[in-house]
């Protein structure tokens, strides 16, 4: 297990089992972003916490080598938050990425390149929205044999807005791959939420899937749990809570956010 | 002893009546079935008494003792006692059974809950419907079959344990051993809480385990024949049509 903290653009290591080789730059004289390049050499788990009060730039680079499997863990508590990951995947690798975000203003982009054959990816990441915040998520299927699997939940609540736009890439060529996405908001305000779930498929030996939703929870649920004496707030907490908790390791962070929220 | 009045009830959906006029008085202590052919409101009826806003409700009262609860919520009505048994309940991802109910029950004891008696009592209402103890862990109704719904149904009955019992088709989509599992169960919890019961039903099935004491007859939103267990073998053999033909409209 690794455990690396980057607090207020200083990035401090908590734990280190040497599986994995870190390199950190310092601000770039223009953009004034922070560089953090960890390539993962063996087997094993990475925790990352982000915490900032004010904006934050960050550029990260994540390399998981041939025959590596990665759990990645990211909690991000941030104020505002301009970031760019690119994940690069070598033959069999596999990575599961696990985010949770409680920040309000985030422009993000990841990039998955899946460069070696039979290199895999599933990604999940809930977030809850309380201003702008933009994902822009592209899955590149370099190599035949390639999965993806990309999971986006969010709750939208007091002003915020939310988009994800999530593309999944296949080039003619690149044969048996799988190319999956599920991307979900709740929303509960009346600002603008957008999903775009696109699939550039080349070649004809892919399985690719997509769903995506963006409404209120269903008046049908509300009505099942007031059913049973529930009132109509603390319903909507129970399923704001269940929503966000299902697949997640972020079990206790979520519990806190709803608690600050619907309390 | 509670009573749940329902007085000249006309609802509508979508500009349509839906209820014409209907009028039902049931007590603590007693057990009602409504049969009647498809679509004349039957269901309708359990919705609107629960407070299902999706119907509009054009006219007449529901009195629950001598309350009138027209303008109440849902979790009001369900907190003074009224508890619907659905036809089709619903899954609910995320939300685990025991979430639930816990949050239930907590808002309506309020700082009388305790949480060693709810794990005994959620345990023990499991072992009586037969039911995997750790569907309790599982989001509501997820990944369930149609007869474990309706049993988790009954579940929640026990838990909450209300005096005035709805069940909408209780008996659709379960097989034998559970419809008598479902059956012995609603009258158990009748006989020992002297609740008042309504059951919507198609099946005289399900009234070889629950005996009710007043059966009706529904037709084009409201009661045109009621009387005892005897008119359920009386449909069996003639039809609702001759019945209705032949009827008294006890409503009047």
């Amino acid at each position: 297990m690794n455990k690396i903290r980057v607090i207020d653009e200083q990035v401090l290591f908590d734990e280190s089992d040497d599986k994995i080789e870190v390199t950190l730059s310092d601000k770039l004289d223009i953009f004034d972003i922070i560089k953090l390049n960890i390539k993962v050499v063996q087997s094993t788990d990475i925790e990352i916490y982000y915490e900032s009060e004010t904006e934050s730039k960050l550029d990260v680079i994540i390399e998981i080598k041939e025959d590596v499997i990665c759990n990645l863990y990211e909690l991000k508590k941030e104020n505002a938050v301009k970031i760019q990951y690119k994940y690069y995947l070598e033959k069999n690798a596999e990575l599961q990425v696990h985010k949770f975000y409680n920040c309000n203003i985030v422009k993000e982009l990841d990039i998955i390149e899946l460069n070696g054959e039979s290199a895999s990816i599933v990604y999940k990441f809930h977030t809850i929205s309380t201003d702008t915040q933009k994902y822009d998520v592209l899955v590149y299927h370099n190599s035949s044999r390639t999965r993806s699997q990309i999971m986006n939940k969010g709750v939208n609540i007091k002003n915020g807005s939310l988009a994800f736009n999530v593309t999944g890439v296949v080039y003619n060529g690149i044969v048996d791959c799988e190319v999956d996405q599920n991307n979900r908001i709740i929303t509960m305000n009346e600002n603008l939420c957008n999903i775009n779930p696109n699939l550039l498929i080349e070649e004809n030996d892919v399985i690719a899937n997509h769903a995506a939703l963006i409404g209120k929870f269903d008046e049908e649920q509300i009505f099942y749990l007031m059913s049973r004496g529930i009132p109509k707030e603390e319903a909507i907490r129970l399923l704001t809570r269940g929503f966000l908790q299902d697949e997640t390791t972020y079990q206790e962070e979520i519990q806190e956010i709803i608690d600050t929220y619907w309390r | 002893m509670h009573s749940l009045k329902i007085k000249d009830l006309v609802v509508d959906i979508d500009n349509k009546r839906i209820l014409d006029g209907l009028n039902l008085e049931i007590h603590t202590g007693e057990i009602h079935a409504i049969m009647g052919p498809n679509g004349t409101g039957k269901s309708t009826l359990s919705k609107v008494i629960m407070g299902d806003d999706t119907y509009t409700v054009v006219s007449g009262s529901i009195y629950y003792d001598d309350t009138e609860i027209n303008e109440m919520t849902v979790d009001e009505r369900a907190r003074l006692g009224i508890f619907l048994g659905m036809q089709m309940p619903i899954e609910i991802e995320g939300v685990t059974n025991a979430d639930f109910l816990r949050t239930a029950l907590h808002t309506k004891q309020e700082n009388e809950f305790k949480l060693m008696p709810f794990i005994k009592n959620i345990n023990a209402a499991c072992e009586q419907l037969k039911m995997d103890k750790d569907m309790i862990h599982r989001g509501i109704n997820k990944g369930f079959s149609g007869g474990e719904r309706k049993k988790n149904e009954i579940l929640q009955m026990y838990m909450l344990k209300p005096n005035m019992v709805l069940l909408d088709e209780i008996d659709s989509g379960l097989d034998v051993d559970s419809l008598k599992i479902v059956g012995e169960n609603v009258t158990k919890y009748y006989e020992e809480n002297e609740c008042g019961v309504l059951l919507v039903t198609h099946y005289q099935r399900l009234l070889d385990y629950i005996k009710p004491n007043f059966v009706h007859i529904m037709m084009n939103g409201r009661i045109v024949v009621s009387g005892d267990q005897s008119l359920v073998q009386k449909i069996e053999a003639e039809g609702y049509e001759n019945l209705i033909k032949e009827g008294d409209p006890s409503n009047e």
